[in-house]
């Protein structure tokens, strides 16, 4: 048993080495300008279950260099998953999505909408968790402090404080519990086809809703057999091939 | 000199030739099919003076007329030509298939013959003809017909209509006709090329016999429909010279013009319609055999240049009605309405030429924007497929310019914590990172897991813990009496401790042993250490119903803590008296009420 730990642990730090060792390798042949070998390299960290903003934002590079912009925007997006706030990815994400074809204007938001999201965007819901751990203990902390404290001053500044870090405590939890919600409910997909025919129904021979071009992203909202049905920022919304997209 | 002599032998030699032309015997009926109340006339035509004409047996035929001899003899730029023919009228005497037999006429002592004639004799016809009714020689001697290149063809897929006038030898056409109806050609697109000269006359059949004829008119068509198509006739007005039978002072033979009407007759082909096995999706209706291309006159540029897209279709095919594909090109480059330009020549073989599109495209932000392959489809008749030309792709690169726009003015309305994120405008195109911070995957879900729940609840039990703690701790404070206690009794434990590890030294050991009873019995009888009296301690203990025995042992100890300081005490007694202590400390801690 003890022994089989080992092997394990012995696997994993081999695999780690082995992946660092792809990453350098991808960055020597990007620095090469060879992108097709660096791809292959940094798709087979991916491969072997691991990942990083890191890896994810090369791969997006490179597929940019190469002029794909359907997979450039998907690794991106990617990069964004795992870390949301990273400025880098942000900026070559914009320069992706100006060669993309389709220019979707997302629907107008409500100005709380729009506070909801740019707060949002600061943390994963997996850093809104922490953070809710942060305030419970730091109100606890506040709340005995002001409990033990002995001078009515002490006592009155902690209370205050207890009272912040409660209402902190909350509006954290409730931005994880709505970050992870939405984080359920994301079902984001980027086109990869370099040019899709939207159908009203999941046939071919239904009628033909409208066109999209890759890199485009979307939401999934439905699938039924080898057709998904998709919704775009601007509300339209119609099936699509299973094949025509990657789903994030 | 020797080039003078062969000059004028070459022209002898020419001469001789013309004296010795060919001597010509040939028999001609005026009609070749005539009702039986019918005449017919056979001229039996030389080219030389011959002697001896013996004319055919005419069997079948009742002579009506002849033999009529006629000798013509002109001279034409010194070359002279003769003919003499002999005539004869004939009436058929039984329908059917009649054979003129051979004549023959002896020329410079030769004999040569007449080819023999077959004549096809029916039922009486309703007006009989002397074979001179101009009306009548004119309709038989006049055609005009529409070649159709191709009756079956596809849809959009070049066909040629072609009139020609066709006109025997017998009449003539010396005047201009005129046209009376032009065909329109409804379901298609036409494009007619009339002759520019009709002085070009060809030789050819018509039902066997030779004919002259002029190509009036070459309609090119293209077919916008499926199905039975009809092509209306081309109506002509023409007038034409036909020869009677009388001649002039000169004579020469008296000509009739007849205006006849005249038209190609109605035809009709059927279109197929293109197969749909392996029509390509983006197939825009392109017949016949093309390239494409696609073409931009700058690769580089700056932001808020103009370059200019062209596509262009060449080759032969219904270039006027297809339609090219439209390019696409990213969001973010403005393209504007593109200017088509035809470069069409039509002719007998088809529509050739280019079209081309050319778009204006402004590039607003910087970057590197590809612009996909084009794919262009067309029907090739010849082989009856589909095919399909890719364009190259073409990469254009902006390498100065913005990023995005400038933040629209209103979002500035927005305080500046949630205003939405603006990437400057002046940022690059951001290099690869270098460190690879991998992480697995598969990353457990903190967010509502157990760890998460303790440590978020967890805190928060702690306070009424420390609530209930922090009370006790209070009472504990405010007892004062109870604190003594339990001061006096953590002493007696810690003295009787350094009692039990100073054992060698019997001093340190029975000076702790007392300290460690003294202790006890103030945390135990609540006394102070002024009131270390034997006696009372005795009282007291008994008091609280500590059997005698125990009392006096305690006693005992106590004394000999005392006399130990000042008489020598063997290690066996110290360890007896050790254990006494402990053992009369656990009794006195069972009894005590």
């Amino acid at each position: 048993m003890k022994k089989l730990l080992y092997l394990l642990l012995c696997c994993s730090t081999l695999l780690f080495g082995q992946n660092e060792l792809l990453f350098e390798k991808g960055k020597e042949n990007y620095k090469s300008e060879n992108y097709t070998e660096a791809i292959a390299n940094w798709t087979k960290i991916v491969k072997s279950e691991q990942q990083s903003s890191e890896v994810y934002f090369n791969l997006g590079n490179a597929h940019y260099k190469l002029n794909q912009i359907g997979p450039s925007i998907y690794y991106y997006e990617k990069a964004l998953q795992v870390d949301p706030a990273d400025t880098d990815t942000k900026i070559n994400l914009a320069f992706a999505e100006n060669a993309r074809i389709d220019a979707i204007e997302p629907l107008p938001k409500t100005v709380f909408s729009k506070w909801y999201i740019s707060m949002a965007r600061l943390f994963t819901y997996e850093g809104w968790a922490y953070l809710v751990v942060v305030f419970s203990m730091l109100f606890v902390l506040l709340f005995l402090l002001y409990y033990f404290g002995n001078s009515e001053s002490k006592k009155r500044f902690y209370f205050s404080s207890a009272i912040v870090s409660v209402l902190l405590f909350l509006g954290v939890f409730i931005m994880a519990y709505s970050t992870f919600n939405d984080f359920k409910n994301d079902k984001p997909a980027i086109i990869f086809a370099i040019s899709t025919q939207i159908k009203t129904a999941p046939k071919m021979s239904s009628d033909d809703a409208f066109v999209l071009h890759e890199g485009t992203k979307v939401q999934i909202l439905d699938s039924d057999g080898d057709w998904l049905r998709i919704v775009l920022s601007d509300g339209k919304d119609g099936w699509i091939p299973k094949t025509d997209l990657k789903i994030l | 000199m020797n080039l003078k002599h062969l000059f004028f032998l070459f022209l002898f030699s020419t001469f001789a030739v013309g004296l010795q032309a060919q001597v010509k015997f040939d028999a001609k009926v005026s009609k070749k099919k005539l009702g039986i109340n019918e005449r017919l006339r056979v001229d039996f035509e030389m080219n030389a003076d011959g002697d001896d004409f013996n004319p055919p047996r005419f069997e079948n035929f009742r002579v009506v007329g002849g033999p009529n001899q006629a000798i013509s003899n002109s001279y034409i730029n010194g070359i002279r030509s003769y003919s003499k023919t002999y005539s004869y009228f004939l009436s058929p005497t039984r329908q059917g298939k009649i054979r003129i037999g051979q004549a023959s006429i002896i020329v410079n002592g030769k004999r040569y013959k007449s080819i023999p004639l077959d004549v096809q004799v029916t039922a009486a016809v309703k007006n009989p003809t002397e074979g001179i009714n101009p009306d009548i020689v004119a309709e038989d001697n006049v055609h005009l017909i529409a070649e159709i290149s191709d009756p079956n063809p596809f849809l959009n897929e070049r066909i040629t209509v072609t009139y020609k006038l066709y006109v025997s030898k017998e009449v003539n056409i010396t005047s201009q006709w005129r046209q009376l109806d032009t065909p329109r050609y409804a379901d298609f697109w036409s494009k007619s090329i009339d002759a520019v000269r009709l002085d070009k006359v060809y030789e050819g059949k018509y039902n066997g016999e030779d004919y002259r004829y002029v190509i009036l008119r070459t309609t090119v068509l293209y077919p916008q429909k499926t199905g039975a198509l009809d092509i209306e006739p081309l109506t002509l007005d023409v007038p034409i010279d036909v020869p009677g039978t009388k001649r002039n002072l000169f004579g020469r033979v008296l000509t009739t013009r007849v205006n006849k009407t005249i038209s190609a007759g109605k035809r009709t082909i059927t279109v197929k319609p293109l197969p749909l096995e392996g029509q390509p999706a983006n197939f825009g209706g392109a017949v016949g055999e093309f390239r494409f291309n696609i073409q931009s006159d700058k690769m580089v540029l700056d932001a808020n240049e103009a370059l200019t897209l062209t596509t262009t279709v060449s080759g032969n095919g219904n270039l006027m009605t297809l339609s090219l594909p439209e390019v696409k090109v990213p969001n973010s480059l403005e393209i504007y309405e593109p200017e088509r330009i035809e470069n069409i020549r039509t002719q007998a073989s088809g529509i050739s030429g280019s079209i081309s599109e050319s778009y204006t495209i402004v590039p607003q932000y910087k970057g590197t924007y590809p612009i996909r392959p084009i794919v262009f489809s067309y029907f090739d008749p010849k082989t009856e497929t589909y095919k399909s030309v890719t364009s190259n792709e073409l990469v254009i690169e902006v390498p100065n310019g913005p990023v995005t726009t400038e933040p629209v003015v209103a979002s500035t309305t927005n305080n500046g914590l949630f205003s939405e994120e603006i990437i400057l405008k002046e940022e690059n195109f951001k290099y690869i990172k270098l460190e690879a911070n991998l992480a697995s995957i598969q990353q457990p879900i903190f967010f509502q897991s157990t760890l998460f729940w303790s440590l978020v609840g967890g805190p928060l039990l702690l306070i009424p813990l420390f609530i209930v703690g922090g009370r006790k701790r209070k009472a504990r404070l405010a007892d004062v009496k109870g604190n003594r206690l339990r001061k006096a009794n953590r002493m007696a434990r810690k003295y009787l401790y350094e009692a039990k590890k100073n054992k060698g030294d019997k001093i340190v050991f029975y000076e702790a042993l007392e300290r460690a009873l003294h202790n006890y019995l103030k945390a135990k009888l609540s006394i102070e250490t002024g009131e270390m009296e034997k006696e009372y301690i005795e009282q007291l203990l008994i008091k609280r119903q500590v059997s005698e025995e125990v009392v006096a042992d305690f006693k005992g100890l106590l004394k000999s803590c005392e006399f130990a300081r000042y008489t020598p005490a063997s290690n066996v007694t110290i360890q007896q008296d050790y254990e006494k202590a402990a053992n009369t400390i656990s009794t006195i801690d069972k009894q005590i009420q």
